[in-house]
């Protein structure tokens, strides 16, 4: 093997990737756009959700229940408004134009019992459904102040009316992190450009070559068919590496186009150190190792470019299901299961957020490189294998 | 230089079974000669010329180049041999100078001789015009002569052509046959590969008739016409390929 024969494939190849435009936007200008594209939609959704919108309640006109009807009035978070029926209110929470319709009891009650309010509501809405619970809030604040004031008319303590106080305490290392969008998006974003980058070059490495003829010229050279291989397959890595950097900017770069956006991203304190950085890096660089010899491996088999890129698609399926998985494995009590941290892609996308929740561990790094390397190694002894049978050439 | 011995490719094909793309063919070629390999489309000529390149191994026989085994030293065959065929491409957003470069280091080449041989080709080849230009924007007759230059950079001792001149204009055509009879006259030992007769007639010292896989003639033009009392060499090798009027128009 002649590492200088390798350096001057991967020179090549590396020359030759970043003259082709189509790949070019594919793998970095496209991703960029993307990311730009997403953070205004962050944006928006953000200031729909966190900025001056109110839920409309309306409340069908009826005498009494003051205290209620003044604690809906004083939220700023409800627009409060009174119709005159209660078929009126339906008609006006179907049309969306109420969130959530009140009936108060028309006749009295009798001391003692409980009012009974209807609060209509359409659970195929969430903003219904939320304004509902904004409501019930209410109400129970409302009840427990009704509570107090007549234990405090019977002179007795108004700590009677809440005899357990629930008082959260935060033991995480980097408060609020776990509340950060970038905690459960950067791992993914990462596993998707890393294989997005990988794949805009791949189906040419190989079946592209094949199909154009080139592959049989660089085949009639000295160069042994092992030190071609290994050559793309370093040039392949270089463009997933350079995608997923560029998919790291970008979303830098898009959270900066956004004040909303930037909250919502970057909302827990997120102290990461030197160490955990560099394991990232690591768990980052076996992880394109291991896309770069799978579909390295998938152009070699391919009859030509269609071939390799349907390959690849599939591929891409299959790599995104435990990539969009990471997402939500947070949420689950899966998240401290000894398969996750055996299983590829997974395991490294949890050791990422397990970097940016500040929690990660040597072992933690060690599971997902190890596993990544092991899989390239297999992949890339099977796509030298491919290359040093004929079949790589006449296979068409 | 070339000796060939009972080389055979056998293919498997799932539909039509066993291929025999080409079976025991044997010939030699000397330094200073041209050896035509002729015969009809798909009568296992590229098969042969692939064989001796190590691009595909044969199912039995063997072959040297240069006194090196294909079977055993590939490496050492592939220093030894330049090869141009219609499947031997360009790298379409290189230039041509950047693809000598890369296929000159490939070939083991110091940068002084990379440099001087460059020089050389250029010139010779008259590729200086568009050296600068990426290979997709060069016409067919500007990349073959690109191709002629990758194939013969290296100075090898022993050249295949596998139809050289299919799809050039006559011009063009006329100036790739003056390079290969310049490079027999420099004593490079040439296999040339094609089925148009005066090609063959003007070119080669040697004539292999291949039909159907298997070798049907060895010779010179003049002693394969002498041989099958034809007026033509293309007479000649019809006859030798056993091509029947009336089977055909039937």
């Amino acid at each position: 093997m002649n590492w200088k024969t390798i350096g001057l494939v991967f020179r090549k190849e590396v020359r030759d990737m970043f003259r082709d435009r189509r790949v070019v936007t594919n793998a970095f200008v496209l991703p960029v756009f993307a990311m730009m594209m997403m953070f205004q939609l962050f944006g928006l959704i953000g200031s729909s959700l966190g900025g001056k919108k109110t839920s409309t309640i309306h409340i069908v006109k009826s005498a009494g229940y003051e205290p209620f009807r003044q604690a809906l009035k004083v939220d700023p978070s409800m627009t409060i408004k009174e119709v005159d029926s209660k078929d009126k209110g339906l008609d006006e929470l179907k049309a969306g134009k109420a969130r959530v319709v009140l009936v108060f009891p028309a006749d009295a009650v009798s001391e003692g019992d409980p009012v009974k309010v209807d609060a209509y509501y359409t659970s195929e809405e969430t903003t219904s459904s939320v304004a509902l619970a904004r409501v019930e809030a209410l109400f129970n604040a409302a009840n427990k102040a009704v509570a107090k004031a007549y234990l405090k008319k019977q002179s007795l303590p108004e700590s009677v009316a809440e005899a357990v106080i629930l008082k959260p305490q935060d033991t995480a290392k980097a408060k609020g992190a776990g509340e950060s969008i970038i905690a459960q998006m950067l791992p993914y974003i990462l596993i998707m450009f890393i294989f997005a980058g990988g794949m805009a070059v791949a189906s040419d490495l190989v079946a592209g070559e094949k199909e154009r003829g080139t592959l049989e010229t660089l085949m009639i050279s000295p160069a042994l068919r092992s030190e071609i291989a290994i050559g793309k397959w370093f040039a392949l890595t270089l463009f997933c590496l350079a995608s997923a950097a560029t998919s790291v900017v970008s979303l830098l770069l898009g959270s900066m186009t956004s004040s909303v956006a930037k909250k919502m991203m970057f909302s827990g304190e997120l102290k990461i150190e030197a160490g955990p950085i560099l394991g990232m890096v690591l768990v980052v660089m076996a992880l394109a190792l291991m896309f770069a010899s799978v579909q390295l491996w998938l152009s070699a088999i391919a009859k030509n470019m269609r071939e390799g890129a349907t390959y690849l698609g599939l591929a891409n399926l299959v790599v995104l299901m435990p990539a969009i998985f990471s997402q939500f494995v947070g949420m689950t009590d899966a998240v401290r299961s000894v398969w996750i941290r055996f299983t590829p892609i997974l395991n490294s996308a949890m050791a990422i957020r397990d970097v940016l929740l500040n929690k990660a561990t040597l072992l933690v790094y060690l599971g997902p490189i190890v596993m990544s390397l092991l899989i390239s190694v297999i992949f890339l002894a099977m796509t030298l294998r491919v290359f040093n049978r004929e079949q790589v050439l006449t296979r068409t | 230089m070339i000796t060939v011995q009972k080389l055979t490719k056998h293919y498997r094909d799932t539909k039509r079974g066993t291929i025999r793309a080409a079976q025991d063919i044997s010939f030699e070629a000397h330094p200073g000669e041209v050896v035509g390999l002729l015969g009809c489309n798909g009568a296992g000529k590229t098969t042969t010329l692939r064989m001796l390149s190590t691009i595909i191994q044969p199912t039995s026989g063997e072959a040297s180049v240069n006194g090196f085994s294909i079977l055993r030293e590939p490496e050492k065959v592939r220093k030894q041999i330049g090869f141009l065929s219609n499947s031997t491409a360009l790298y379409g957003r290189l230039q041509p100078v950047e693809m000598l470069q890369y296929f000159g280091r490939l070939c083991g080449m110091t940068e002084s001789q990379l440099s001087s041989r460059i020089e050389w080709v250029l010139d010779v080849l008259k590729i200086r015009d568009f050296q600068n230009q990426l290979c997709d924007k060069l016409s067919t007759g500007q990349k073959q002569r690109v191709s002629i230059a990758r194939a013969i950079l290296h100075d090898p001792p022993v050249l295949f052509f596998d139809e050289p001149t299919a799809g050039l204009d006559v011009v063009t055509s006329q100036t790739i046959l003056e390079f290969i009879e310049e490079f027999r006259a420099a004593g490079k030992c040439i296999i040339y590969s094609t089925h148009i007769m005066s090609e063959i007639e003007r070119l080669c010292n040697r004539v292999v008739i291949i039909h159907e896989g298997e070798l049907r003639a060895t010779g010179t033009a003049h002693a394969l016409k002498e041989e099958t009392n034809s007026g033509s060499f293309e007479e000649a090798f019809l006859k030798i390929v056993g091509y029947n009027r009336e089977a055909n128009i039937a």
